[in-house]
């Protein structure tokens, strides 16, 4: 009876986690009625890449503390967990030490992400793909339909994103290569440079710089604190630029016909300084604001911009 | 000799006058009306001009009023607007504190009051970074109130601190 207590616990655990410490995995699984994948790991690196298959592919080394891989479908969700040694001192760990593990999955299926130091790499998936790290890199792929990328002190290196992308990080800093669709880029000290043929922008900084490139653009929505903005773009007829900042700096570049109404406003000391016509900021009699306003063309697209104290610039 | 009986004459004759003339008919009611229609022209007069002058005066003192009022009390009521508007806002801003404090207080409960402090150092960074981005949104929102950018990016960096903590303390990472 005592033998049989400890052995069937031990053979739910072998059940459980179908691989061991420090092992090579080559484990695949079909797929009926699966919707999404749920991957976890702590350390190290995960790729997740879309194919046209219909099954689940994990290859790859779990690193030295790992207890095994939970990789198996509950419902219509499939989950892949690195399940480490419980009571691990080391918390957080080496990254360099951590499980590598390359996973293929049908291209058509919801995909999520979590860890804390793991790296995650995802490639060619389109129904939608979710990562969250605390200070790993994040590379993502041609993507499609809903895509929400962050990390805290990692890297975000993305190219061709399409659809609703939303990247975001603290520190650390964000790539974006031809990504479309509308594009919602966050930081607070982290650097954005972006080069994106999205439509609808919204950037969110607080001291971070921002460098980003735009091609044709309904509306961009510009939220800063005390980063630097440079932006070039496109503004389509009837579309919209908002920008405010607190005492960053604001330099706007659009296109040759522009034609849109300006107001362009500072309030405590800022500067405006205007290229695109001959018009000159008018200062308030009393008090250090300064506003300008002007049209080109048809005027049938706005441009915003305001600042406390810093500077704005508008260019062709 | 003409000449002095003619003198003798006029002495005569004017000797003769009486020494009052009465008039043909007596003038005194008619200088009586006269006084009595200036007396009364005189107030009648006056009235006229008080007519014109007491309205015009009371129109004056009510132009004056309402420009006095208008240039004296309609900034400061605007101001006084200003204030209680960035005075609801600011009040906003604290809000936002409390219920993001008050947020985190309960999650650090829930998770078993951790030591922050114990957490890795760079990870404790990027709480410091944190904190002080919503220290200087904080900052730049009491000059500028009013300014929705800020109070969305805010609400943002408090999610990202709450969202953070979560993915450090959740129990699926806990239980390794």
């Amino acid at each position: 009876m005592n033998i049989l207590q400890k052995v069937i616990p031990m053979m739910l655990f072998s059940a459980a986690c179908s691989s061991f410490a420090g092992e090579h995995i080559d484990k695949s699984l079909t797929l009926k009625n699966v919707s999404s994948v749920n991957v976890e790991n702590l350390r190290g690196k995960v790729t997740v890449i879309g194919w046209d298959k219909n099954t689940i592919s994990v290859k790859g080394e779990l690193e030295d503390d790992a207890e095994g891989l939970i990789f198996k479908q509950s419902g219509s969700s499939v989950k892949i967990k690195v399940d480490l040694e419980k009571h691990n001192s080391n918390f957080w760990g080496n990254n360099d030490k951590g499980s590598r593990l390359t996973i293929h999955m049908p291209k058509n299926i919801r995909v999520s992400f979590e860890g804390v130091s793991s790296d995650i790499d995802f490639e060619n998936l389109h129904a939608s793909a979710e990562g969250k790290t605390v200070s790993g890199n994040i590379s993502a792929e041609n993507l499609s339909e809903r895509i929400e990328l962050s990390s805290v002190s990692g890297n975000i290196d993305s190219n061709q994103l399409s659809g609703k992308v939303s990247l975001s990080s603290v520190s650390g800093d964000i790539s974006d290569r031809h990504s479309s669709g509308r594009l919602s880029l966050r930081v607070v000290s982290g650097e954005i440079d972006a080069q994106s043929t999205a439509k609808e922008v919204v950037i969110e900084n607080v001291s971070g710089d921002i460098r980003i490139s735009l091609s044709t653009v309904d509306e961009l929505r510009v939220s800063n604190v005390s980063g630097d903005f440079m932006g070039s773009l496109s503004l389509n007829d009837g579309g919209a630029v908002k920008m405010s900042s607190v005492s960053g700096g604001s330099v706007l570049k659009l296109q040759k016909d522009v034609q849109a109404s300006f107001r362009l406003s500072a309030s405590a000391g800022g500067d405006i300084v205007n290229r695109i016509t001959n018009q000159k900021a008018k200062e308030a009699k009393y008090g250090p604001s300064s506003k300008l306003r002007f049209e080109t063309g048809s005027a049938n697209a706005n441009v915003r911009v305001s600042t406390v104290s810093g500077e704005i610039e508008v260019s062709h | 000799m003409n000449k002095l009986l003619s003198e003798q004459d006029l002495q005569n004759q004017v000797d003769k006058l009486p020494d009052e003339m009465t008039p043909q008919r007596d003038l005194w009611t008619g200088i009586e009306r006269a006084i009595q229609t200036k007396q009364q022209d005189e107030p009648l007069f006056e009235s006229s001009t008080k007519k014109v002058f007491v309205p015009a005066a009371w129109a004056a003192s009510l132009i004056a009023a309402v420009l006095v009022s208008w240039v004296s009390f309609s900034p400061q009521q605007e101001s006084i607007q200003v204030v209680q508007n960035n005075g609801t806002l600011l009040n906003l801003v604290i809000a936002m504190q409390d219920n993001f404090k008050q947020t985190k207080q309960t999650m650090l409960v829930s998770f078993g009051q951790p030591n922050v402090s114990e957490l890795p150092q760079e990870i404790q960074e990027e709480l410091l970074k944190i904190s002080s981005a919503q220290k200087a949104i904080e900052k730049a929102l009491i000059k500028d109130p009013s300014n929705n950018d800020l109070l969305n990016l805010l609400g943002w960096t408090q999610k990202q601190e709450l969202d953070l903590l979560t993915q450090l303390y959740s129990p699926k990472w806990q239980s390794i």
